[in-house]
């Protein structure tokens, strides 16, 4: 089984950036969410903004880390949930736990960070193939 | 219709919302705000039988 997305191209401080974000449902105890995800290679674990966290229902409590980013660092919540991979098909969607750091939000910060899914609880369920000249990003089960 | 929005989402220029969350149903942003709360709030009084995408949309270059 093979789930292809494609890469998203966008517009950001006057130039064009091209990102693999892939389409994943997030479960939480209230809700579900259909969220484009950053998938990403070079991340050790997946991330959440704390407002997606809490609109899904997940307690933001857990296991205090700093987490480490180019010359900065975020506090963020240990914690795990459910997201399925969604493809084409429904019958092609792929559901499994992962690990998730909860990115808390600083007061009186407006940007927060988007949804993205690093190695941990991922790369294991998957071969991962970046084909940027085709457009594609493809998720072999493995 | 999640997977439809998915590709709908890939080919639209969103750069007019950057640094907002954005519900989009049915092909068409129906919320948006820097408030994700609100923004699901508000699609969710419009239509709520529907599952919008929801998405942030990037203001910034970013290295993880």
């Amino acid at each position: 089984m093979t789930l292809v997305y494609r890469f998203k191209k966008e517009k950001i401080e006057n130039r064009f950036v091209v990102r693999p974000k892939i389409l994943v449902t997030l479960h939480g105890p209230i809700t579900t969410l259909d969220v484009p995800a950053l998938i990403d290679s070079g991340c050790d674990v997946s991330v959440i903004p704390e407002s997606l966290a809490k609109a899904i229902g997940i307690e933001i409590k857990g296991n205090e880390h700093k987490l480490h980013a180019f010359r900065e660092s975020s506090d963020v919540i240990e914690t795990k949930t459910d997201i399925t991979f969604v493809g084409k098909e429904r019958r092609q969607s792929v559901t499994f736990s992962i690990p998730l750091l909860v990115v808390l939000s600083k007061e009186g910060q407006e940007d927060e960070p988007e949804l993205v899914l690093g190695i941990e609880g991922i790369f294991d369920h998957f071969d991962i193939t970046f084909q940027k000249n085709k457009n594609k990003i493809k998720l072999k089960s493995i | 219709m999640a997977y439809e929005d998915y590709l709908w989402y890939l080919e639209k220029d969103l750069s007019t919302y950057a640094g907002e969350w954005v519900a989009i149903v049915d092909k068409t942003i129906v919320a948006h705000g820097t408030d994700l709360k609100g923004v699901l709030h508000r699609t969710k009084q419009v239509f709520p039988k529907k599952k919008p995408l929801i998405t942030k949309v990037n203001n910034t270059l970013s290295i993880l």
